[in-house]
């Protein structure tokens, strides 16, 4: 309660007066903090590694998993020993780590190459269609939320709060169906299938977009509904704020914080949503990618796939936290 | 400023009224309640919890939701007419330029999120260079006591106490100059002795600036002491108003004498003297050195220290203690281990022991804790029944047997045995708190541990608990253990006083001689501000003098 009480204080409250840290003294919480997030994130992408290696390992031999049946056991124990199959676990887990390190993974069965590249490629392309769709559904629903709370009119306020409800409901996939029919069929203005031009972006973004904004919203509403209820607000009315500065800073401002929360673990598991939505507007994307990968056995693929996927998730949620610690006024450091 | 005439009334409110609800179904709060307030003058408005008195603070500081119900009737200040409530801008002037207004709770009435500047500044005028603002801001902090003022400007309201959080709120209901002050509860919330500067402030505020001063409390003893004149509120009625001094000694109202009574039991000024041929008790519980360390929260501040410090006490079977101290005094905590409800840092601590049940923890079942909290210390979901059943279940009875055991509990807190099938949400504060202590007494516990039994409750229902407490303790030969930070309850229940200070026992003495005559400093700055001062000395036959 009383980082800043300091010997003055002892007027009302002498008790509090030793236990107090002189301003002077009162360090940065920062580096700590960093350290912490940072040192952990590093430990995420460390154990979601292990994890892929220990998955691999445990179903056996990946060549004669490929090539069962379609080639001699000499073959098969030849390819192995080629790629390195034959040495003891912990060999192949040190080599495996070196690889994840450097970016060096084996060559993809099909494309042939080091899948890293593709890989970071795709990973672009998802990562712009998950911003997009997180500003896009950000700021829906903040405009939707603050809209239920300030409107007197309970029937759009009311229409509102179903319409989220049911946007909430609907599967992506079958949203992204829906407007592909739509933009398809009836309304041509934007490519449903592909990309090369921004504008095909714009319906994939949409799609992931419907799946922020019911949340923010309501997690917005209830929180402006809270704010609204609090002294400090009424306190601030008494002084006569004038209604904009009043809404921005009393209300508003402080009524933010849970959705910043809110979207720092949104916007890691908003990867995993992206993965459907681009598949269906065939979005060439990480999700697209590791579905074939998968389907086609692509080992290495998949393994570069899900180190990237691990390594960004962790990274947006450490950034996220950060964000959200940057506008804590608890993390405030004096000027 | 409009010319007011030498002794004519600043503020006037006639014929208020206020209903909340929709306009098909409205419920009225306030009746046509009428008083005046001439500038320099404080005049007190005393009710219960649900009396209306709040809501016409906040009528008349225009602060009111336009939305919800109606209001009428008629609020001026000076020549200035309150605005209708749909004119926001013309609200918003009254706000800002006529009254000042000072909540209950000083820390959540500061924003979290912004400094003391930054909240001060708002409050001034906005045409004002921000530099001479953040000088006006230091000044005012200044004005109201605030300690190093321009280090406490960029202080976030969690790092004020709750004293120093409340001058910020006075300097900034102060900052744009207005004429009336409403204190809506301005000391609940604060200790006794952090009440009395507040008071004093808003006192020396007044005086100088020359302020009319709305004070607004539940406690006739505030009130009384701080007002000029007063008035009584009951169910949105004023039932009785006018000179302090001719209400608190005769009262016209019967329910404004009930209010008086009950707070004049309660007075600590008067305490039976102990008779001297009580026979020695046996020890019951004896504590050793006792002492309670948190560990520091992370990131924060050299280590912090002890909560409780080498506390030594004895308690006998059957004592009823009082241990009196304020926030962080570190009597809760010492409350908590004595129950073996936290685990001590260091120290001894034993039971004498008992012939009975030996449950999974022994301390816990023989010593039962009363909570402050009426509302969050009962289950929302559980009947009264379900909350009485599990102590006696755990005691051994059961089935047939148990419906008569509960009707006998709820009889003997003086409870119709007929609200068991209620739920904690349908009774009244002092029924929960009724049921709190049936559920500790279900144990049979060897003592009772009550913290702030009381504090959260209105004057009349408190004085009906504190009897009841009286009532228990002495027909069951109970021990009992009172946590509170308020002297003026403890002459009605206990024998003996132990004062705590920083962790430590400051003094340990019977009632009445830590009420007569205090050893230590501390106490005696406790005893001095215990309000009601004024009622004590209008009904004692030793007046006090004044203070």
């Amino acid at each position: 309660m009383s980082v800043l009480e300091s010997p003055s204080s002892a007027l009302e409250t002498p008790g509090l007066a030793s236990n107090s840290a002189s301003p002077e003294r009162r360090r940065s919480p920062w580096p700590r903090f960093l350290l912490g997030r940072i040192l952990g994130g590093v430990g995420a992408v460390f154990g979601a590694c292990t994890l892929v290696f220990i998955m691999i390992a445990a179903t056996g031999n990946p060549i004669r998993l490929l090539l069962a049946g379609a080639a001699s056991d000499e073959e098969i124990a030849r390819l192995t020993a080629e790629h390195g199959y034959d040495r003891p676990v912990l060999v192949q887990y040190l080599v495996f780590l070196r690889d994840v390190a450097t970016g060096s993974f084996p060559p993809s069965l099909r494309m042939g190459v080091n899948p890293f590249g593709p890989v970071l490629t795709a990973l672009g392309n998802t990562l712009a269609l998950t911003i997009l769709a997180i500003i896009i559904g950000a700021l829906a629903g903040l405009v939707i939320g603050y809209l239920t709370v300030v409107l007197r009119n309970r029937f759009v306020v009311n229409a509102l709060l179903t319409g989220i409800f049911a946007l909430q409901a609907i599967p992506s996939f079958f949203l992204g169906i829906v407007l592909v029919l739509l933009f398809g069929l009836i309304l041509p203005i934007f490519p449903t299938s592909g990309s090369g031009t921004p504008l095909h972006l714009v319906l994939p973004a949409l799609t992931l977009a419907a799946v922020v904004a019911p949340g923010i919203a309501r997690v917005f509403r209830t929180s402006l509904l809270e704010t609204l209820g609090q002294d400090h607000v009424l306190a601030a009315r008494a002084k006569g704020t004038p209604a904009a500065p009043f809404l921005r800073r009393h209300v508003i401002a402080n009524a933010l914080a849970p959705v910043i929360s809110l979207l720092g673990v949104q916007s890691g598991s908003l990867l995993a949503g992206a993965i459907l939505v681009e598949s269906v507007f065939a979005w060439p994307g990480l999700g697209a990618l590791t579905v074939d990968a998968v389907t086609n056995q692509d080992y290495s693929v998949v393994i570069a796939a899900v180190v990237v996927i691990a390594t960004t998730f962790v990274t947006t949620t450490v950034l996220a936290d950060i964000v959200v610690a940057i506008l804590n006024p608890q993390f405030r450091v004096e000027r | 400023m409009d010319l007011i005439l030498e002794d004519g009334p600043l503020l006037r409110v006639e014929n208020l009224s206020v209903s909340f609800g929709r306009p098909d179904a409205l419920t009225p709060i306030v009746h046509g309640v009428s008083f005046d307030i001439r500038a320099g003058e404080c005049f007190g408005l005393v009710g219960e919890t649900g009396s209306g008195k709040s809501v016409t603070g906040l009528s008349i500081a225009g602060l009111r939701s336009p939305h919800s119900g109606i209001q009428t009737g008629r609020v001026s200040i000076g020549s200035r007419q309150l605005p209708e409530a749909r004119d926001t801008a013309a609200m918003r002037a009254w706000r800002r330029d006529e009254v000042g207004v000072i909540f209950q709770s000083p820390t959540t009435a500061l924003n979290p999120r912004l400094s003391v500047r930054e909240q001060l500044i708002e409050a001034l005028p906005r045409a004002t260079p921000r530099g001479e603002r953040t000088r006006q801001a230091r000044e005012l902090l200044d004005r109201v006591g605030v300690p190093r003022a321009t280090e406490r400007l960029d202080a976030f309201p969690r790092e004020l106490s709750g004293g120093l959080a409340q001058r910020v709120m006075i300097a900034m209901a102060l900052a744009r100059g207005p004429r009336v002050l409403i204190a809506d509860e301005p000391t609940t919330a604060l200790d006794v002795r952090v009440q009395r500067h507040i008071l004093d402030l808003i006192d020396e505020l007044r005086q100088d600036l020359g302020l009319a001063v709305l004070l607004i409390s539940h406690d006739i003893g505030v009130v009384g002491d701080r007002a000029d004149r007063l008035g009584v509120l009951r169910s949105g009625h004023l039932v009785e108003s006018g000179d302090t001094a001719r209400i608190l000694t005769a009262p016209a109202d019967p329910y404004t004498r009930a209010l008086i009574e009950a707070n004049r039991v309660e007075g600590a000024h008067t305490a039976a003297a102990p008779t001297g041929n009580e026979p020695p008790r046996e020890p019951l519980l004896e504590v050793r050195d006792l002492t309670k360390r948190f560990r520091r929260a992370p990131r924060r501040g050299p280590v912090p220290p002890a909560a409780v410090d080498s506390v030594s006490l004895s308690i006998g079977r059957g004592e009823s203690v009082a241990i009196v101290g304020e926030s962080g005094s570190g009597k809760t905590t010492l409350a908590r281990m004595i129950t073996g409800l936290t685990a001590p840092t260091s120290g001894a601590l034993s039971l004498a022991p008992q012939l009975g049940i030996a449950p999974a923890n022994p301390r816990i079942a023989r010593a039962q804790y009363v909570f402050q909290d009426q509302f969050s210390s009962l289950d929302p979901r559980w009947s009264v029944a379900a909350q009485l059943s599990e102590p006696l279940k755990n005691r051994g009875i059961s089935g047939d047997a148990l419906p008569g055991e509960i009707g006998r509990l709820l009889g003997e807190v003086a409870l119709d045995p007929a609200l068991a099938t209620r739920y904690p949400a349908q009774l009244s504060g002092g029924q929960r708190q009724r049921v709190g202590i049936a559920r500790a007494l279900a144990s049979e516990p060897d003592f009772l541990v009550a913290d702030e039994p009381v504090s959260a409750l209105d004057a009349l229902v408190r004085a009906e608990v504190v009897a009841l407490l009286d009532r228990l303790r002495r027909e069951r030969h109970m021990t009992l253990v009172l946590i509170t930070h308020d002297l003026s309850i403890v002459s009605a229940l206990s024998e003996r006083v132990v004062v705590m200070r920083d962790g430590r026992i400051v003094e340990d003495a019977p009632t009445h001689t830590v009420l007569t005559s205090p050893t230590h400093p501390y106490t005696r700055e406790l005893l001095e501000a215990i309000p009601g001062t004024r009622i004590a000395a209008l009904n004692s036959p030793h007046p006090l003098p004044e203070r």
